[in-house]
Order: structure tokens, then C-alpha cells, then sequence
């Protein structure tokens, strides 16, 4: 039985079957990122052992399929396997044993890059001059509880990991005279402020009360018919109407009068109308050209129109709040899905009741969109919110100058460039440093490259800068991996190349059948 | 003579080439175009000369880089580039009756009310149209463009994407039009001249209207006309022709016409390049050949200051698309491929064939290899930089192992991969050159000389070798199954050429893949980050793996191992042009249709000779097989 396991496990045939499985897989894998996001299709494809087909997957998704990890080890095993029952040593096989020692290198440093590194963001979002002594995750979110600054001076924070808050633990902490429950998550959610919500619904229902005392009288339509002749969109509106109670005339001025004549039809088309124009309006607030998706005031026209649309009543006195206390008092925050694209991010957001003894003090709701919220307990005050993971340096950057250089005429960007200022107190360092498209800083274990560069404002203003950060302790691996393997591959071909062309060869131009035709 | 006719071929095909080598000149007692054309200009952020302007946009617009004044009737006139440039420039109203836009789709001419059909006696071949023709329906195809524009690319129709090609067409054409001076200028060196001489008067009434006191109203408004002319030019974004004030400045500070003129409105000197080019148009009108090469001659003196680089860096470009390497390489590669198979008709006796092919091919690589220098050194860039270069390069790395397949076998198979391959991938590089300028500027993540020429490099010969294989594997099989020319010797050199050239792509897409690692963690912080494009690579280092694994294994036998090799085209064409186009990754250049459906044609074409491979010997004509 072990002899056959280890006939197997040496097998050139499983290499020949993991070879195809492991192109498969990263064919599968890179289509996957067109429906999943690259973020979502590498968790799902490479850095997992098996990959299960799911509800609401593309046609081409097999119901199981061996994920990265699964092939990343059964190569490496199936490689040491193989190289410990053929192992010799000699010239020949130099170059082939080299190979795979790089291969088994690249593997685990793979693996390790995997377990080990870390990416975040340092975002100089307030423009030259700004200092940062921490990088921020990416996606991971933490909750943090601030005291008052103590008698250093210094600011006591006490953060909670996302993974606390997704499983909805009640948090404790050193010196905070309260408990946190987490009532409820969410891994994307939009934060409406009620000052444009209240803007967006006041606008809506005014523009509703127009179109009732436009169409309140039957006399007022043929008039209302004549001003819309100039414009498509409204006049497409009025022939539709007018469809609905059997008129088919191109003229619509006339067919209106026409139908006005008849009391009941006349009843009707008015009622048509204003319905069709109402649906109209209500599907223009909905609509938010892409370019303005960010934009508060234009989330705020959506969401009151998609709640009138669906029936549902506003009050622009009374409109829904997320919490009972804080910033949520002022806010509503709508729950989305989840999103996957290449440039979208999600927004978390928690909802956070505070304990004391037992006792609610009642019920927060906290997101990145919103700032640290006030607490007071105990004649003490705190702050609370929802940001995204810091990480804390023990140096700081400060961004001195920022360069966006483009091509004359055009806009290919020809040059990012940050300056910035590095001071280390613990060893004394106070130097400026360069950071460029393929420049990065390399810096206590870290590295810093150039990632993206705005301004403060969209025309002008202070130049904005975010670096991304990496901490990767086994980036020395694929170099060497990379170089051992070169060097064995190019011993091996070498050694074929002068074996091949060193032997005599005999040379025929001609086929042995060349008598005979032979197309 | 048959002894000589190899050598004697090769020779000519090289004298016809290289002869075009040198700076084109003109007739004497001509307007001087070609004098004309090399001035230099900056149009998509890199100094060029006006020829490679109008060859671009005629390429984009016409997809040829001459025009045909009247092609419904045989032997009309043809215009160069430049001579179509200089109507472009200065005689508007001819340019506009010149048929360059070629419009193919049915509906497209609908839209415009274009005859379908060629028709002489309408004056029409069907497919090219004049800026007149067109420019009548600008709003509808306006109104169009925005919507199709906004369907996503993937689901575009094919009416959609011809419709936006026509857009962009007209954009390019308004470009021409705007460049040197505003398009409905008649007159333009009296123009610009009554413009400069009613600033003074303009400027002071623009005073006087600001303090509040009073002012001659027609005086401002005469100056207001001239500056909406130049607000129009501003919004259509045209090609930087004025060169800065002060040399200093370098070509960060050169600038449009229309810039000009709002500088000349602000009381600036007038820039000499306007005058210039205002005289040289005059000239031109009056088909004045001397004052012609006077105004073009003292232009060129006045861009003296602004160093000899400039000037013979356009004129270096000129003569590059004069001597238009690849597209005689092309050329020359069907002839050199049609030697070598007429040769297998009887090895015996055309043995000589074989041998013009060898030295023809030879030739063409020697063409094909100067054309890759000389942009090389005009670029300042290693050799591939874009999607276009990468075809040219492919096609150079195959000729280069084809012949050294040659060298070692001497049976003509070498040569007809090197053929093949060169053929195909200049056609590749044919049709990418139609969407735009070719010598385009580096982003500032790829402005990196280091990376393009290490990792760029080596994973292109990867392709490179990888397609070799291929293609040998093709040819292996289509040689099997369809003739009796697979003879055992055949078979067996196949088989050891396709295991060499394999060894050689393991080693070349495995360095070029880990190379582009290196590269993203140099500028990213991750050594590898499953984007699309290096998962390409992955996938044709694998699959390379898999072949030697499969041989060494004795897992797959001759017909299988070709198959493994066919596959390894798909798989390479996949990582060339196919994740491109997924629209995800730091690759990604969008949808190209056309280039979709062909890679869809290709790799149902390697699916179908793969099919042939797996039928079993009997059925294969040559007897080679086992």
C-alpha cells in the first residue's frame, strides 16, 4: 500500500495532471475577476483549497474545482517526492535540480508572502504639509473607543477588530466605564445626511404639488399641450397619454381638445398624465450619472424617489433617523450589498449599543462616512466611530511637495512624484526623500510606493497624495527563486545545445521517397 | 545562372529597399512637400514630423496613408500624406471634396444618406467619402456617437462601433482643419494680419469698457470675433505647432494656434511659426513654388535656436516612413514562403529554391531588423513598448529561430516557419497600426527603459517561441495527415525541432514572467498579484512545463506532444491579445472586435488541426507517423 502511495506521489504523471489542472485553474481564475473583482476572485480561486461552484454563478463555473492552495502543495510535495527517489548527483542533472530547487522556493515564499504580508494606505488627503505616522487597511475596519487626553498629553485609543464586530460581540475595555454590544453589521451601506435628504425630498414634493395644479382643471390641458410641443421627452409623454384613452393623432394639440369636449375622457387623460409624468420624475431623481456616485446630495435625490416610487411616505419634518443618539440622529444610513468591482469599495457600518452596569445607554451607529462621535459617561468623555484599520509607524511622514507631470498636449501622465519629509525620534533621522513611479522608499521594513495623487479641490487647491504600504518579510524570496531557476534552466540548455550541436550529424536535403511525388 | 539566381534574388530585394533610404527630396520646380513635411510639430506629447501626423490620421481615417482622389475610376490621382496635409492646411475647400473617409457599414451610409454602391457616374466607389458628404449630417452622427458611447464596449453592435470609428474620424479630420490656422479662414496671412493690427485698438476699448468709460464698440467687437474664432480651435484639442518664445522653455512650452492668437490678444509679439506658416500657405495658394521652399526654408531657420535635434529628429522620422521597412518586409516574406513550398514540390530538383528562400528570408530578416533599430534609436525605447511593437517583435524573434532551425536541418522547414511567422505577425502589426500613432509616450509606470528592455523582452521571445513550436507542430501535422511529404527523417527532426524550441520558451517565458514579477514589486509592493496579463504569462509557463513533463514522462507520445504544442498557440494568443480584453487588470486595453473575432477564428483553427492530430495513423497520408 505505501509502496503505492509513493508511486503515486512520485509520479511524472500526477505532475502532468497538476501542470493542467493548475493552467486550468489560472485560466478559470483570471475570468472570474471580470464578474468577482480581483480582490474577491483570489481569495476564492488561488488562495483556497477547493472552489464550489455558488448560487448565481457564470455558466462556466465547474461545481468543484481544486483551488491554488490544493495545486501549490500537491506540486511541492510531488516535487520533493520525485527528487528524493531519483536524486543523483551529476552534470547532467545540475541543471534540472537547480530548476526545481527554485521552483520549491518561489512555492513557499508564495505561501509565505500569503501568511505574512500586509498592504495599507497612507492617505495625505489634506494636501502638502500634512504629517502621517500610520497607514490605513484598505478594507479592514476597526471600532474605536477614544478617551480624553490623560496627563501626558497623549490620546488613550482602544480598539476592536471588524472580526469582533462581525461576530457581534459585546467588547470590553481597560478603562472604558462601559460595554459595547453590537447589534448589528453591515458590510456596505451609504450614510445620508438628513440636511440633503431634506433638500432632495423638499424638491421632489414641491415638483409633485406643480404637476396637481398643472393638471388640475380640464380647461388648463391644451394649453400644457401647446408648451410641450418644443420638447421630445414631454411630448412623448403626451402622445402616450393621450394613447391610453384612444386618441392617435399627431396633432396633439388637437386631439387634447378633442378629448377635453368629453368629460369622462377628459377625466382620464388628465389622470394619465399626471401619472405618467409623476413616474417620469420619480425615475429622473433615480438616476445618478456614474461620474456623480459619491455625491451625497445626488444619493439623497435617489433614495427619496425610489421610497415614493415604491409607495412609501416622506416627511420632510419627521424623515427616518439610524440612532436614537449621536451623529445617526442627523443621518440615515441605508444598508447596500456588498460590491466586487475593480475600483469600488465598500463602506461597513456597525450599530453599537453602550452598557453600563446592564443598563442602555442607548443605541450608536457608527461608519467610516461619519466622524468620531461624543460620549459622555461617568463625567468623562469619549469618542467613538468606525474607521478604517490603522496601523502605527514609528516614524512619521510629512508631504512637503507633490508632482503631476503629463505629456505636452495630452493627458498621459508622465510623472507622480511625492517629496517628503521622514523624522524618526527613536534614531535621531530628520531627511527628505523622493517617492516616483517605480521609485518606491524602502524604509524599516516597509516599502512605500507612489499610488495616487489629486487635489484638495477639483481645480486647484493643495496637491493630495496616498502611498501604498507593504510590509512583505518574504520579498526576497522570488528573487532568488527567480535566479535559481534561470540558472538551472539555462545550465540544462547549454548542456543539450553543446551535447546536440557537437555531434555529427548526417544531412539530407532531400526525403528517402523523393522519387516518388509527394504532395 | 542557377548557381547565382539565390544570391542574385536576395541582393535585388535588398538594393529595392534600402535604396529608399535617404531623405526624400523634391522636384525641382515644385512645391517643395517634402521640405514641407518635416517640420516639426508635438502631437500626442512627442515631437514628430508633420508627415508622420498625416500618415497617422490617414491610417486612422482611411486605413491607408495616401489618398485616392477619385477611386471610382481607374488611374486617378493618388496624393501622398503630405501633399493631402497641405490641402488639409491650406485649401480647405478642395480638401473637403477629397473621399478619405471610409465608411463600410450599411447603415452608417444610411444615416448619412451616402450611396450604398459604387456608382462612377455618381462619383462614388461606395466606400469613401468626403468631409462634404459627411458634413452635412455632423449632428446626427454627434447624437449617435453619445449614445453608442455610452453602451457598454462588449455590447456594442457592430453599427456602433462603425459609427464611433466615424466619430472619431471627423475629430481627427476637425484636428487638420484647426491645426495652423482656423478652419473657415480664406485668407489666412491677410487675416491674421488685420487681426494683429486691430489688438492695440481692441485692447484699449477692453480697457476703457472695464473702467466704466467710453469706448469704440465696433473696435471691441472686431477683437471678441477673432477670440470666439480661437475659443472654437481651443476646444478641439489640435497638435502643438508654435514653438515657446524662449528655446529654454523645451517642448513643455510649445503650443497651439489658438493659444497664439489669445497671446497675441494679451499683447505678446506675434510667434514667428504663425507668420510662417501663414506665408508658407499663401505660397501654397498661389502655387508659388519659390516663395514656397523661401517660407518653408526661413522657418527652418528660425527653429535653428531650438537645436539640431529637433530638426533632424523629424527628418530621421520621415525618412523611417519613406523606407517603410515592415510593410516591404511583408512582402517579401510571401515571396520567400512561396520559394520554399514551390521547393517541396520536388526537393530534387528545386533545390535551388530552397536556397533563394533561405537567402531571401534572410534579407527580409536583415529588413525587418533595421526597421526594429531604427525605431529603436528614434524612440530612445527598447524595442516593444505597445501592443503594436510587441507583433513586430514576435514576428523578428520567430524569423530569427526559424533560421537557425534552417542553419541546423537544412530542409526548408526553417524557412517556412521564419516566412510564416514574420508574414502573420507584420499583418498583426498592420491592423494594430490603424487605430493610432505607433510611437505613442510611456505612461509614467511604464517610462521605465530598465524593465521594457529585461522583462518586455524576454516574455515577448517567450511568445515568440512559443508560436514557433506551434507552428512547427502545425505543419507537422497538416504535412501528416494531408500529404505524404511527413517522411520518418521529416517526423523525427520535427519532433527534436519542437522539443528544442519548447526548452527554449520554458526558459525564455519562465525568466520574462518572473522579470515582470520583479518589475511589480518594484513599483507596486507585490511580487505577484494574479492581474490578468501575468496570469497570462503563468499560464504559458505552465503550459511549456507541461510539454516537458509530458515528453520526459513518455506520458505523450509524437501526435500527442504536437497537440500539446498546437494548444501552446491558443494558450500564447490567449496571453497575447485575450486577456486584454477582459477589461480588468493593469493591461487592459479595452475591447477591439475585430481582434476578438480573429483570435475566436484562431483558436478554432488550432482546436480543428489538433482534432486531426488525434486521428489515429492509418489515417494520416504520410507513412512517417507512428
Amino acid at each position: 500500500m505505501s509502496q503505492r502511495l509513493w508511486r503515486f506521489l512520485t509520479s511524472l504523471k500526477v505532475t502532468v495532471v497538476l501542470l493542467v489542472l493548475s493552467t486550468l485553474l489560472v485560466f478559470l481564475g483570471t475570468l472570474a475577476q471580470v464578474h468577482e473583482g480581483l480582490w474577491e476572485a483570489q481569495e476564492r480561486w488561488f488562495k483556497s483549497y477547493f472552489v464550489f461552484r455558488r448560487a448565481g454563478d457564470v455558466w462556466w463555473v465547474p461545481p468543484v474545482f481544486t483551488g491554488g492552495y490544493t495545486l501549490g502543495f500537491g506540486l511541492l510535495i510531488n516535487l520533493l517526492a520525485a527528487h528524493m527517489k531519483r536524486f543523483q548527483l551529476s552534470w547532467k542533472k545540475v541543471g534540472i535540480h537547480l530548476t526545481h530547487a527554485g521552483i520549491v522556493l518561489l512555492l513557499l515564499g508564495q505561501l509565505a508572502t500569503d501568511m505574512f504580508s500586509r498592504e495599507s494606505f497612507m492617505r495625505f488627503d489634506q494636501g502638502e504639509g500634512q504629517t502621517l505616522a500610520y497607514s490605513e487597511a484598505h478594507r479592514e475596519v476597526e471600532l474605536v473607543v477614544a478617551a480624553e487626553a490623560g496627563a501626558d498629553g497623549r490620546e488613550k485609543v482602544v480598539s476592536f477588530t471588524g472580526k469582533a464586530l462581525r461576530r457581534k460581540l459585546t467588547l470590553q475595555g481597560a478603562d472604558i466605564p462601559f460595554e459595547l454590544r453590537v447589534t448589528e453589521f453591515g458590510e456596505n451601506c451609504e450614510v445620508l445626511s438628513h440636511a440633503s435628504l431634506k433638500e432632495a425630498a423638499t424638491q421632489l414634493l414641491t415638483a409633485i404639488a406643480t404637476l396637481e395644479t398643472k393638471y388640475a382643471q380640464l380647461e388648463l390641458l391644451p394649453g400644457e399641450a401647446e408648451k410641450s410641443l418644443g420638447n421630445e421627452g414631454r411630448l412623448s409623454v403626451w402622445k402616450e397619454a393621450l394613447a391610453a384613452v384612444g386618441e392617435k393623432d399627431k396633432d396633439i394639440v388637437a386631439a387634447v381638445s378633442r378629448v377635453v369636449g368629453d368629460a369622462g375622457r377628459g377625466e382620464r387623460l388628465r389622470e394619465e398624465l399626471k401619472k405618467r409624468f409623476k413616474t417620469q420624475m420619480l425615475a429622473a431623481f433615480q438616476k445618478i450619472p456614474p461620474m456623480q456616485m459619491a455625491n451625497d446630495r445626488m444619493r439623497s435625490m435617489r433614495y427619496v424617489g425610489k421610497e415614493l416610487s415604491e409607495g412609501r411616505t416622506l416627511q420632510v419634518d419627521a424623515l427616518p433617523a439610524s440612532a436614537s443618539v449621536g451623529a445617526g440622529k442627523q443621518a440615515l444610513v441605508v444598508p447596500q450589498p456588498e460590491v466586487r468591482g475593480m475600483d469600488q469599495q465598500n463602506t461597513p457600518y456597525a450599530k453599537v449599543e453602550l452598557l453600563q452596569k446592564g443598563a442602555s445607554l442607548g443605541v450608536w451607529v457608527v461608519s467610516p462616512w461619519l466622524n468620531l462621535q461624543e460620549v459622555s459617561v461617568d463625567g468623562r468623555t469619549f469618542k467613538i466611530g468606525l474607521r478604517n484599520e490603522r496601523y502605527y509607524q514609528p516614524f512619521s511622514l510629512k508631504l512637503l511637495k507633490t508632482t503631476h507631470e503629463v505629456y505636452p498636449g495630452t493627458e498621459i501622465p508622465k510623472n507622480f512624484q511625492s517629496r517628503l519629509l521622514l523624522e524618526n525620534t527613536e534614531t535621531a533621522e530628520k531627511r527628505e526623500v523622493d517617492i516616483s513611479m517605480n521609485n518606491p522608499l524602502r524604509y524599516g521594513g516597509l516599502t512605500f510606493y507612489q499610488h495616487q495623487m489629486g487635489r484638495t479641490e477639483p481645480n486647484g487647491g493643495k496637491g493630495t497624495s496616498a502611498l501604498q504600504v507593504v510590509r512583505n518579510p518574504s520579498w526576497i524570496t522570488p528573487y532568488l527563486g527567480c535566479a535559481i531557476v534561470s540558472l538551472g534552466m539555462l545550465w540544462q540548455f547549454l548542456y543539450h545545445l553543446v551535447g546536440f550541436l557537437s555531434k555529427p550529424r548526417s544531412v539530407k536535403t532531400a526525403p528517402e521517397t523523393a522519387s516518388a511525388p509527394i504532395v | 545562372m542557377k548557381k547565382h539566381a539565390p544570391l542574385l534574388t536576395a541582393v535585388l530585394a535588398l538594393l529595392w529597399i534600402f535604396s529608399a533610404w535617404r531623405t526624400p527630396s523634391d522636384k525641382a520646380g515644385a512645391i517643395a512637400v517634402n521640405a514641407f513635411a518635416r517640420l516639426p510639430l508635438i502631437a500626442g506629447g512627442r515631437v514628430q514630423p508633420l508627415d508622420s501626423l498625416a500618415r497617422n490620421t490617414l491610417l486612422q481615417i482611411r486605413e491607408k496613408q495616401t489618398v485616392n482622389t477619385a477611386p471610382w475610376e481607374s488611374g486617378a490621382k493618388i496624393l501622398t500624406a503630405s501633399e493631402w496635409l497641405l490641402e488639409m492646411f491650406f485649401k480647405q475647400e478642395l480638401a473637403d471634396t477629397r473621399p478619405v473617409f471610409r465608411i463600410l457599414h450599411t447603415d452608417v451610409k444610411g444615416l448619412l444618406g451616402l450611396p450604398l454602391d459604387a456608382d462612377p457616374a455618381k462619383q462614388t466607389d461606395g466606400k469613401h467619402f468626403s468631409w462634404n458628404q459627411v458634413a452635412s449630417k455632423l449632428g446626427e452622427i454627434r447624437e449617435e456617437a453619445r449614445r453608442a458611447s455610452s453602451v457598454e464596449e462588449s455590447a456594442r453592435t457592430p453599427y456602433d462601433r462603425a459609427l464611433l470609428q466615424l466619430w472619431n474620424s471627423v475629430g481627427l479630420y476637425m484636428r487638420l482643419q484647426n491645426t495652423v490656422q482656423p478652419q473657415n479662414a480664406k485668407d489666412w496671412e491677410r487675416e491674421l494680419q488685420r487681426f494683429v493690427e486691430a489688438v492695440p485698438a481692441g485692447r484699449e476699448a477692453a480697457k476703457a469698457q472695464q473702467a466704466g468709460q467710453p469706448h469704440d464698440e465696433a473696435v471691441l467687437e472686431k477683437l471678441i470675433n477673432e477670440l470666439q474664432r480661437a475659443s472654437v480651435m481651443k476646444e478641439i484639442n489640435t497638435a502643438l505647432v508654435i514653438p515657446p518664445a524662449q528655446p529654454a522653455e523645451g517642448v513643455v512650452g510649445w503650443m497651439r494656434t489658438d493659444e497664439g492668437l489669445f497671446r497675441i490678444a494679451r499683447g505678446e509679439p506675434v510667434p514667428a511659426a504663425m507668420r510662417s506658416y501663414a506665408t508658407i500657405g499663401t505660397a501654397f495658394r498661389n502655387g508659388d513654388a519659390v516663395a514656397f521652399k523661401a517660407a518653408v526654408d526661413l522657418y527652418k531657420e528660425q527653429l535653428a535656436p531650438y537645436g539640431h535635434a529637433l530638426l533632424s529628429k523629424c527628418e530621421r522620422e520621415q525618412v523611417f516612413n519613406h523606407l517603410a521597412p515592415f510593410y516591404k518586409a511583408t512582402v517579401l516574406y510571401v515571396f520567400a514562403g512561396l520559394c520554399v513550398l514551390i521547393f517541396t514540390l520536388a526537393p530534387e530538383r528545386l533545390a535551388f529554391l530552397r536556397e533563394t528562400g533561405r537567402l531571401l528570408t534572410l534579407a527580409t530578416l536583415l529588413v525587418h531588423s533595421s526597421g526594429l533599430i531604427y525605431r529603436m534609436v528614434l524612440e530612445g525605447r527598447p524595442p516593444v513598448t505597445n501592443l503594436y511593437s510587441s507583433a513586430v517583435f514576435i514576428g523578428w524573434g520567430a524569423c530569427v529561430l526559424g533560421l537557425l532551425l534552417e542553419r541546423v536541418w537544412k530542409n526548408g522547414i526553417g524557412v517556412l516557419v521564419s516566412s510564416t511567422a514574420g508574414f502573420m505577425t507584420l499583418i498583426i502589426a498592420h491592423n494594430l497600426a490603424l487605430s493610432g500613432d505607433t510611437m505613442e509616450m510611456m505612461r509614467a509606470v511604464l517610462d521605465t527603459n530598465f524593465w521594457l528592455a529585461t522583462h518586455v523582452v524576454v516574455v515577448t521571445l517567450g511568445y515568440s517561441s512559443t508560436f514557433v513550436a506551434g507552428l512547427l507542430a502545425l505543419l507537422y501535422v497538416v504535412l501528416g495527415v494531408f500529404t505524404r511529404a511527413l517522411t520518418q527523417e521529416m517526423a523525427k527532426s520535427l519532433s527534436k525541432m519542437v522539443y528544442g524550441i519548447v526548452c527554449f520558451a520554458a526558459l525564455f517565458s519562465f525568466v520574462g514572467t518572473v522579470l515582470g514579477g520583479i518589475w511589480a514589486d518594484q513599483s507596486w509592493g507585490r511580487f505577484w498579484g494574479w492581474d490578468a496579463k501575468e496570469n497570462g504569462a503563468l499560464m504559458i509557463v505552465l503550459w511549456n512545463a507541461l510539454f516537458l513533463h509530458a515528453r520526459w514522462g513518455g506520458i505523450a507520445r509524437d501526435r500527442g506532444l504536437m497537440s500539446l504544442a498546437i494548444a501552446g498557440n491558443i494558450v500564447t494568443a490567449w496571453s497575447w491579445f485575450g486577456v486584454n480584453m477582459l477589461g480588468i487588470g493593469l493591461h487592459s486595453y479595452g475591447f477591439m472586435s475585430a481582434a476578438f473575432n480573429w483570435l475566436m477564428l484562431f483558436v478554432v483553427s488550432q482546436l480543428l488541426v489538433m482534432g486531426f492530430a488525434a486521428l489515429p495513423p492509418r489515417l494520416w497520408r504520410s507513412a512517417g507517423v507512428a
